[in-house]
């Protein structure tokens, strides 16, 4: 296993359906994961702004991902291998 | 009719939402800490953890010892929070009497909207279905039905995870009587000794010893020992937080510290923080407590503003003030015998003083002894790994106003002289 903090702007494609955001792919290092599964979705302060983070994962990685509704920005915060 | 009372605990909760979260942790033993390091404590065990050994409050160099191959998970409060938030409104979807017991308990009474027992347990089944669609299937809770709160609390800790127990009316001394003493919340470990001393070890013993016995033993609380017994209890559920009863705070060094100014600026410090919160929620305290714990793992707890001293208030207030003169002269020994000192001291100057005047001056080359009658700091023979101040929350009086001008903090209270309106 391996855990790393991120924290770097990715690329990614969002469907959005029944009022909700759901990551689908994520483009990041030059490479394209396709998200399997939305774990957890939570919100948390910063400041006066609220962010979202979705913890998302592939058949092997762990990834926690925050949007920034203010300026929609995605930020991958940190990953986690299994294996 | 009697009341029906739900108790909702949600499993190894910390450590379940992190499963939840990262679906490579699940049926994996973690343990949710503060700091990813063996100097902190295990905040939640997963339940496979669990199984193997480790313990909530666990040390994490205890519970790695326990279980070395245990995966370590830096805590995330905010994401406990939002989850909290969101399963706290599931619960009132069914009644507005919701009692928050703790991050991870609350009472529920659905009286009005079960009817009966059998209505509670299609409710319980309910929320668990809610909770799943809501928070995802790895989060977890056990409910327990009774016509009281300490039988439903009771009811809930007899099966996890993912327990259901419903105790019915006039039932409840089968469940006590199949739990040990130190099951129901109430009966902590100490006053559990103090019943074996008297022969009780079992509820049916308890029942049979006599109330006027057990009234000159515990005084009062020998009423409360007596209806748990017989299976009765409070059954108020009082919407929103229970008041708490202390502010705390506790820092484990990043290394052992045997240096008495560096051990000063971490009490300091702890104790600003403490005071700040006190100051937040309009609080004042009757009595601050230290407790440092040591490298062989023996703690020792610091009375420093004992209960016994005749200040009456110790108000959490700005730095600079308080007279300056009290700061540089104020002693717990001091205070203790004098009794023409203010009421209202206050905190953060207290604090400074009983940590910076020379009289709390701390000896490393002195034997180890404390001075368990508040008049001086101990000296430290051995090293200290982790420092915890607590104080106790107590309503702030009518003088305080919240002081906004204050730059120390978001919110300080400053005190009113007695002529002032």
């Amino acid at each position: 296993m391996a855990h790393e903090v991120i924290n770097e702007p990715v690329d990614m494609l969002v469907a959005f359906r029944e009022n909700r955001v759901i990551p689908k792919r994520m483009m990041w290092n030059a490479r394209e994961y396709e998200i399997k599964s939305v774990n957890l979705v939570h919100t948390a302060r910063e400041g006066t702004k609220r962010v979202f983070y979705f913890s998302v994962s592939d058949l092997t990685n762990y990834f926690k991902l925050k949007l920034d509704p203010e300026f929609l920005e995605w930020r991958l915060i940190e990953t986690y291998t299994d294996g | 009719m009697s009341r029906i009372i739900l108790h909702i605990d949600m499993n190894s909760y910390f450590a379940s939402v992190e499963q939840q979260a990262n679906p490579f942790l699940r049926g994996k033993a973690i343990g949710v800490t503060g700091k990813r390091t063996e100097r902190s404590v295990v905040a939640a065990a997963s339940r496979e953890a669990k199984k193997l050994g480790v313990r909530t409050a666990m040390s994490t160099w205890e519970a790695k010892r326990v279980l070395p191959s245990m995966i370590l998970v830096m805590g995330d409060p905010e994401k406990y929070s939002d989850i909290t938030r969101r399963f706290n409104a599931i619960f009132f979807e069914f009644t507005h009497l919701v009692e928050r017991f703790s991050v991870d308990e609350s009472f529920l009474d659905i009286t009005d909207s079960a009817r009966d027992f059998l209505g509670a347990t299609i409710i319980a089944q309910t929320i668990k279905t809610r909770l799943r669609e809501e928070c995802g299937g790895y989060v977890t809770c056990s409910v327990g039905i009774a016509s009281n709160k300490p039988m439903a609390k009771l009811a809930s800790d007899r099966m996890k995870p993912d327990g259901l127990v419903v105790v019915l009316p006039g039932r409840e001394t089968e469940l006590l009587d199949a739990s040990r003493l130190e099951d129901v919340c109430g009966i902590g470990p100490r006053m559990a000794v103090r019943l074996n001393a008297l022969g009780i070890f079992s509820f049916p013993q308890l029942r049979a010893y006599p109330l006027d016995r057990l009234v000159g033993e515990f005084k009062s609380y020998a009423l409360r020992l007596h209806d748990i017994a017989h299976g009765r209890g409070d059954a108020t559920v009082s919407p929103g937080e229970v008041d708490p009863k202390s502010v705390g705070h506790s820092y484990t060094l990043p290394t052992n510290v045997k240096d008495p100014p560096v051990i000063r600026r971490y009490l300091l410090t702890l104790c600003d923080k403490v005071a700040w919160r006190l100051r937040r929620d309009g609080f004042a305290t009757r009595c601050v407590t230290a407790y440092v714990r040591y490298g062989d793992f023996s703690g020792e707890c610091l009375p420093f503003f004992p209960r016994s001293t005749p200040c009456k208030r110790v108000m959490a207030t700005a730095p600079g003030l308080a007279p300056h003169s009290f700061a540089q002269t104020f002693s717990p020994a001091r205070a203790a015998s004098d009794t023409t000192m203010s009421s209202e001291i206050k905190m953060t100057e207290f604090l400074h003083s009983s940590f910076c005047i020379p009289h709390f001056a701390l000896h490393s080359n002195s034997p180890s002894s404390t001075c368990r009658d508040g008049s001086g700091f101990p000296s430290f023979d051995s090293t200290v790994t982790t420092i915890c101040v607590y104080a106790s929350y107590f309503p702030a009086p009518e003088s305080v106003e919240a002081d906004h001008s204050s730059t120390h903090s978001p919110t300080s209270f400053v005190t009113k002289s007695p002529t002032e309106k």
